[in-house]
């Protein structure tokens, strides 16, 4: 809209597109719930989820988000349960087959944070596709090498896959509503981590499959890296012909349409970065998701040393602690979610902090533990708590910003992978500590770097220890990410909508307090 | 209502693990050690110190007899003969997994049977063996067990660890191998980039 004057007729309506409800509360359009199979919210993303429907656009966006990343965690830790072939294969010593560890996490740090901008820019469907097709090339590499630096520059090659985790909630965040997206976040991220459990029964049981075909193990191992490998293709080709990056179509369609705004790069790398939140959630998700990435690739070879185990029942608890994440990571969001319900944000934040602490006991315990009950039991706890963690970070980092959700999300995804290759290289590559003392600092390094959620407030809904400031409202702390001029010209509309949505993190008490500022007492109703 | 589902999922998998961790097998007892046997068998093998050898191809001869510092007779109790090949210490350097170990029965030293036979007393037993193809790249000497009628260790002899000899390993990549992971590799570039430009052209028309 051209700059008006103040006072000229329809200068009161900048920023508004006509698609605004005219009601004082929010009626569903008629026209969008016919045309979805889930109830809407004004920006057409859903209210509610349905597990079990492939229904267009939101519950078929969520199965292929999650399948995709899914795929992503398989690859990257395929190489896990068969390092005892491998290292005979490739002549590995301890120090390869650790710097590969570390390798294989430390990838995606970058293509995180460059899949931020990308999700904002080309939309999370071309940048989901873009990933796990181009990674493919990189699974089959996999079993061409034949000395320890191949090895590992493949493994760090495969781990930028694991960025489509950020395609992946980003994707969530655009079709489902604030109200749910804890939970969402929780299910699409904690499904899609179980990979990392599931790799380890996977490919042990492909490889015998190829052994019992006749294949000499050398040969075996490589020939199962072609299912991951497979798998990728398949993802990739489902995602561009099934998916799509907005409830109402795909991001370029609509841009040209003038209905989604193109922003600009250096604008929203700006806000992110000088919103002091987003720092905070690199630091802690570093203490939830790097920690239990670590553990992936340390925590087989822990049981199968320490206690004396068969390689194979080591794997298959090994292969519990990233399957809980089935559980776990929704069970965060879920907490986060019904927490918000009654406190807010507040319960939101209250949440991140227990269980992120409780986790960093749990793995102090784990690393002290002396018998194999006791410390099957501190492992399983420390890995609900420390996923259910990584699902509660995920319920607030939508709030953080609208304009530079994509670069947050990747900032804080690859904070996850930054605190996974630095614990590992800090505690689990040197000689001087043992793996189950590697496991106590851990536990103590996770306790102290989760106390600055503390710190993280909110005008409009408070912090852990304060409450909102009073007259902060969420349209206030949303525009404030846009520039006057930018503001005049209308961009921030969608900003504005999403304002509105989440009044829901006020909580109960004050949807309550909001109702009756609404109605103040001296006026008489008009029909009287 | 999902919340009490997920915690009713949450104590299954609890209770199931804990019932699994404490049904699994206590640690087995400690078994012969190496120090307390005799080297009581003289162990030759023909490859050279430095030889390499190539799995799946080369073969290499081991001989066992008696020790001549032995009193005659004492090769009575001997009722059978392991001959195995075990990684050199080079091999076991900065590698956990190959460590050897004084207790045989926590031994990884020693990973590859060559054969097992009857023993023959007072004769000189031999055995041609052809590299299997699944023996890694490592340096390798040669260990013969003497077993007695219960199958336990009571004397050993062995022609390293001072001196070893290499194996080369296949590799495991065949041509066909080579072969597939470049179609689909270039099926997944070219699939990718038909959608981009046929969305693009879509979008421009």
């Amino acid at each position: 809209m051209a700059a008006m004057e103040i006072g000229a007729p329809g200068s009161s309506l900048h920023g508004m597109t006509g698609r605004e409800p005219t009601f004082a509360f929010s009626t569903e359009d008629a026209a969008a719930a016919s045309k979805f199979d889930l109830p809407v919210d004004s920006e057409h993303k859903a209210k509610s989820i349905r597990l079990f429907s492939f229904a267009n656009p939101h519950m078929r966006t969520f199965h292929l988000s999650w399948i995709s990343f899914f795929t992503c965690f398989v690859s990257t830790f395929a190489a896990a349960p068969l390092v005892p072939i491998i290292r005979d294969n490739l002549n590995l010593t301890k120090a390869d087959i650790g710097n590969a560890g570390v390798a294989s996490v430390s990838g995606s740090i970058f293509s995180r944070l460059a899949m931020g901008a990308v999700c904002d820019l080309l939309g999370p469907r071309y940048g989901c596709a873009f990933l796990i097709m181009l990674a493919a090339p990189t699974v089959f590499c996999m079993s061409l090498i034949d000395n320890a630096a191949g090895y590992i520059a493949v493994r760090f090659l495969i781990g930028f896959s694991l960025a489509t985790f950020v395609s992946c909630q980003y994707w969530m965040s655009t079709m489902f509503n604030s109200k749910i997206i804890g939970t969402v976040n929780g299910l699409a991220a904690g499904w899609g981590n179980m990979g990392g459990g599931a790799t380890q029964l996977i490919m042990p049981l492909v490889y015998d499959v190829i052994r019992k075909c006749g294949a000499t193990p050398f040969t075996a191992w490589r020939l199962a890296y072609f299912v991951p490998g497979s798998l990728h293709i398949l993802m990739g080709v489902l995602v561009l012909t099934l998916g799509q990056d907005l409830p109402d179509g795909n991001l370029r369609t609509l841009q040209k349409k003038g209905d989604a705004n193109k922003d600009k790069f250096s604008k929203v790398m700006w806000y992110a970065v000088t919103n002091y939140r987003t720092w905070i959630f690199v630091l802690l998700y570093g203490y939830c998701m790097g920690v239990e990435l670590t553990t992936d690739n340390v925590i087989a070879e822990y049981y199968y040393d320490h206690f004396d185990l068969d390689l194979r029942v080591a794997g298959i608890i090994a292969a519990c602690f990233g399957m809980a994440n089935i559980v776990a990571r929704p069970l965060g969001g879920i907490l986060s979610d019904v927490g918000a319900r009654y406190w807010g944000m507040r319960a939101r934040l209250w949440n991140i902090w227990i269980l992120q602490t409780a986790g960093g006991a749990f793995c102090l315990w784990l690393g002290r533990a002396s018998t194999l009950p006791t410390s099957i039991t501190a492992m399983v706890l420390f890995s609900f708590c420390v996923q259910a963690a990584c699902g509660a970070i995920f319920g607030v980092t939508p709030f953080v910003s609208r304009r530079s959700l994509g670069i947050i999300s990747g900032m804080t995804g690859a904070g996850g992978n930054f605190g996974a290759g630095l614990t590992q290289l800090l505690f689990f590559t040197s000689s001087k500590y043992s793996t189950g003392t590697g496991l106590e600092y851990m536990g103590i390094m996770i306790i102290a770097c989760t106390l600055p959620v503390v710190l993280v407030h909110f005008p409009q809904w408070g912090s852990m220890l304060f409450p909102a400031n009073a007259g902060a409202d969420e349209e206030r702390y949303y525009s404030s990410e846009w520039s006057e001029e930018e503001k005049s010209k209308g961009l921030h509309s969608a900003s504005l909508k999403f304002a509105e949505n989440s009044r829901s993190e006020r909580g109960r008490r004050n949807v309550i307090e909001a109702a009756a500022a609404a109605t103040p007492p001296n006026n008489t109703p008009e029909h009287v | 209502m999902a919340m009490a589902r997920q915690g009713g999922a949450v104590s299954m998998l609890v209770l199931l693990l804990l019932l699994g961790a404490c049904s699994l097998p206590a640690p087995a007892a400690a078994g012969v050690l190496l120090s307390t046997l005799p080297k009581a068998l003289a162990v030759t093998a023909s490859p050279k110190p430095g030889q390499v050898l190539h799995s799946g191809v080369d073969k290499l001869t081991v001989t066992w007899s008696l020790n001549a510092t032995e009193p005659a007779g004492a090769d009575a109790a001997y009722k059978s003969v392991t001959v195995k090949l075990c990684y050199a210490p080079v091999s076991q350097k900065d590698r956990g997994w190959r460590k050897s170990n004084d207790d045989l029965k926590k031994d990884k030293a020693c990973q590859f049977m060559v054969t097992e036979q009857a023993y023959a007393a007072g004769a000189r037993g031999s055995f041609e063996y052809t590299v299997a193809r699944d023996i890694p790249t490592a340096s390798y000497y040669v260990r013969a067990y003497a077993l007695d009628a219960s199958g336990t260790q009571v004397a050993y002899g062995q022609t390293g660890p001072a001196t070893a000899f290499d194996v080369a390993g296949i590799t495991g990549i065949h041509a066909s191998i080579k072969v597939a992971a470049g179609v689909f590799s270039a099926f997944s570039v070219a699939a990718l980039a038909f959608f981009f430009v046929i969305e693009n052209r879509k979008k421009n028309k």
